[in-house]
């Protein structure tokens, strides 16, 4: 079993070494290879006691790595957008924006089509009033779909 | 921007495109001249900051590891594993945007995403993206997108208009919101500026009042630094968002 454990913390190792560039790397591979680079599984060999005391460690390891590795994540994109200055203002400001351009991306769309069909069937006013208030509806629509979406589209 | 300060405040000047050198007699623009910046910037930080593949990376390395992450998470939390397989185009839109906004904060540069036919450029592009790979995916099941579902009838067709111009609207407002904040924040920086300019100009008692339009400029530089990384993010996510209709259309 143990030395199932090596061989794949060798692999592991290798591995690592092959695609670290792009982090795909698990946070018990990373325990894994601390061990093969400190050079101590050499020594695990010797008892049962030290292979309990090894798997325990290395459990407690790569638990609060992955612990660790989802909270940096979480932290890392909140800390991004707040550590600058009125990062809130800024947030906020963003949102706005965002609904902004969905309301007036509707109504411009809207306006658009009315104005051509207008164009093309010569029933001047009609199809413009028409698309005017589909394009503020569809505006309206836009936002809501965008703040009551999942809570992921909520943030922004 | 910083303030060239003539006097007068020409706060939209910033953004003519006019030639900035002539390669063989041919004309290459301010924005040509960016955008070939910006390409050169990504791909330094991505090729060589990946050449190495140290355990311990370099500063570069984990500039391109933590880049690739942070979009690779956007990817998989908003359009799922599926989508990673439009991963290279995300990140690809994420970083020119990003250097792009980031690049045109620097005094004296031009930015590239104040102009609204490029973001709408890249705004189409994503949006013909969804399309093609929306029926190459689902067939006519795309179409799916555009019919609530749990409607009478007798309103379906008027819904169905609006859901169909709420579809158009999304490449307009997607383009609308990055270049709107990108010219919106670079005129206020350079108004600022030019209030520096202006009152230290003016010889009167006036001049001791510059250093607080001075501050709002620095308060207002964090704030667009906020905004330059803030947008290519929004535009990375909604474009997942957008792309994920296309892999799972219907309500």
């Amino acid at each position: 079993m143990l030395r199932a454990l090596e061989r794949a913390s060798l692999a592991s190792a290798r591995l690592i070494k092959i695609r670290f560039c792009f982090l795909e790397a698990k946070g018990v591979n990373a325990a894994l290879l601390v061990f093969t680079e400190s050079g101590q599984m050499k020594e695990v060999d010797h008892g049962n006691g030290e292979d309990r005391d090894l798997h325990e460690r290395l459990e407690r390891l790569s638990g609060a790595i992955e612990k660790k590795r989802s909270e940096s994540a979480e932290n890392a994109r909140k800390t991004a957008e707040q550590s600058a200055v009125g990062g809130e203002t800024g947030k906020a400001m963003a949102l706005g924006f965002r609904m902004l351009a969905e309301l007036i991306a509707g109504v411009l769309v809207g306006t658009v089509i009315g104005w051509q069909l207008d164009e093309w069937s010569g029933l001047s006013p009609l199809f413009l009033i028409v698309f005017l208030v589909l394009g503020v509806a569809a505006g309206f629509w836009n936002i809501v779909k965008a703040s009551s979406g999942s809570v992921r589209r909520k943030n922004f | 921007m910083a303030a060239e300060g003539e006097g007068a405040i020409d706060p939209i000047h910033q953004f003519v495109i006019a030639p900035f050198f002539h390669v063989g007699g041919l004309p290459v623009s301010n924005s040509a001249t960016f955008m070939i910046v910006i390409l050169i910037v990504a791909s330094f930080i991505m090729i060589v900051g990946t050449a190495q593949k140290a355990l311990v990376p370099s500063r570069l390395q984990s500039l391109g590891e933590v880049a690739y992450e942070f979009v690779a998470d956007t990817v998989r939390s908003s359009a799922g594993q599926e989508g990673m397989k439009f991963f290279p185009l995300v990140f690809s839109l994420f970083m020119f945007v990003l250097i792009a906004n980031l690049i045109g904060l620097i005094p004296y540069t031009f930015t590239v995403t104040s102009h609204i036919i490029i973001t709408f450029a890249l705004a189409a592009l994503v949006i013909s993206t969804v399309i093609l790979y929306g029926f190459y995916k689902n067939g006519v099941h795309f179409l799916n997108l555009f019919v609530p579902s749990g409607v009478s009838p007798v309103l379906l067709p008027l819904l169905v208009l609006i859901e169909v111009i709420s579809f158009v609207s999304r490449p307009i407002s997607l383009s609308v919101r990055l270049f709107a904040n990108m010219l919106a924040g670079h005129i206020t920086l350079k108004v600022f500026g030019g209030f520096v300019a202006m009152l230290l100009a003016s010889g009167t008692w006036a001049v001791i009042l510059a250093p607080l339009p001075f501050a709002m400029t620095v308060a207002l530089t964090a704030l667009e630094l906020l905004v330059a990384f803030l947008q290519a993010y929004v535009f990375a996510i909604l474009t997942c968002v957008y792309l994920n209709d296309a892999i799972h259309p219907g309500h």
